[in-house]
């Protein structure tokens, strides 16, 4: 996570000096998305693991975490 | 960051820690450190993409004509690759492996007979598409090769974001350690 916030922050500093163009600020927030994407994936997938481990987790717990 | 690779004729591998801060910078000084002794540069990356990198170091007065990438993200989270691109080989996804291994190696012979660093960034992107296991088995696979053809390697990281024993592998995999926050303190 801390590589994308840098990167974030990046495209900020790029785009208040001028730095940066349209066409770089689109690719590198694309880049962004796609690292936070996988990132959200890779955590569903642990809190599938959890609640399949786990059967004392309340329904609507479980249901929260898988979602 | 006072990591240089002035004056090492020795082909090393590097492995250079860094805080997510100056990974940028370090990725720049050091292409620009590489290019401007007159060697030639592969970036792999998974971190920015070429239509960045290229951007980034033309603006630094970089020779982009020692430079080469291999780019395995801009096809996964773009979806097209620039019409203009030039010394650029693109991997789908930074989760295949075996395209990104063939290309390294393809990029590798297109250069061969130059003085060649190859430039990893970095392996904490990697570790957001890919398992460490994974990581470790590919790394050591690069760098190996590397090791192989006489090639220098320099692999970049955010040391907080390894977990220990990718981190202990990583380290029997180069010749040297370095941790650009410390050696900027120091």
């Amino acid at each position: 996570m801390s590589v994308i916030r840098e990167n974030l922050g990046e495209i900020g500093r790029g785009i208040e000096t001028g730095e940066m163009e349209k066409e770089e600020v689109l690719a590198a927030l694309q880049v962004q998305i796609s690292h936070a994407e996988k990132i959200l994936a890779t955590l569903r997938e642990l809190n599938q693991g959890v609640v399949d481990e786990q059967k004392d987790i309340p329904e609507s717990y479980r249901d929260l975490l898988t979602r | 960051m006072t990591f240089s690779l002035h004056g090492t004729d020795e082909k090393k591998l590097y492995l250079l820690l860094s805080s997510a801060q100056t990974m940028k910078q370090a990725n720049l000084s050091i292409v620009r450190e590489i290019t401007a002794s007159g060697n030639a540069a592969i970036v792999i990356t998974t971190n920015q993409p070429y239509l960045i990198l290229r951007k980034l170091y033309a603006r630094e007065g970089i020779d982009l004509s020692k430079v080469h990438f291999v780019d395995a993200i801009t096809r996964y989270a773009i979806g097209k690759v620039p019409d203009d691109a030039a010394n650029a080989l693109f991997v789908n996804s930074p989760e295949n492996l075996t395209d990104m291994g063939i290309a390294i190696t393809q990029t590798l012979k297109e250069m061969e007979g130059q003085n060649i660093f190859v430039v990893f960034d970095s392996v904490s992107t990697m570790l957001i598409y890919l398992s460490s296991v994974n990581i470790s088995k590919f790394i050591h696979f690069v760098s190996s090769r590397l090791k192989i053809l006489d090639v220098s390697g320099i692999f970049l990281a955010v040391e907080k974001g390894l977990d220990p024993l990718l981190l202990t592998q990583l380290t029997t995999f180069v010749d040297q350690v370095v941790d650009l926050d410390e050696s900027a303190e120091g």
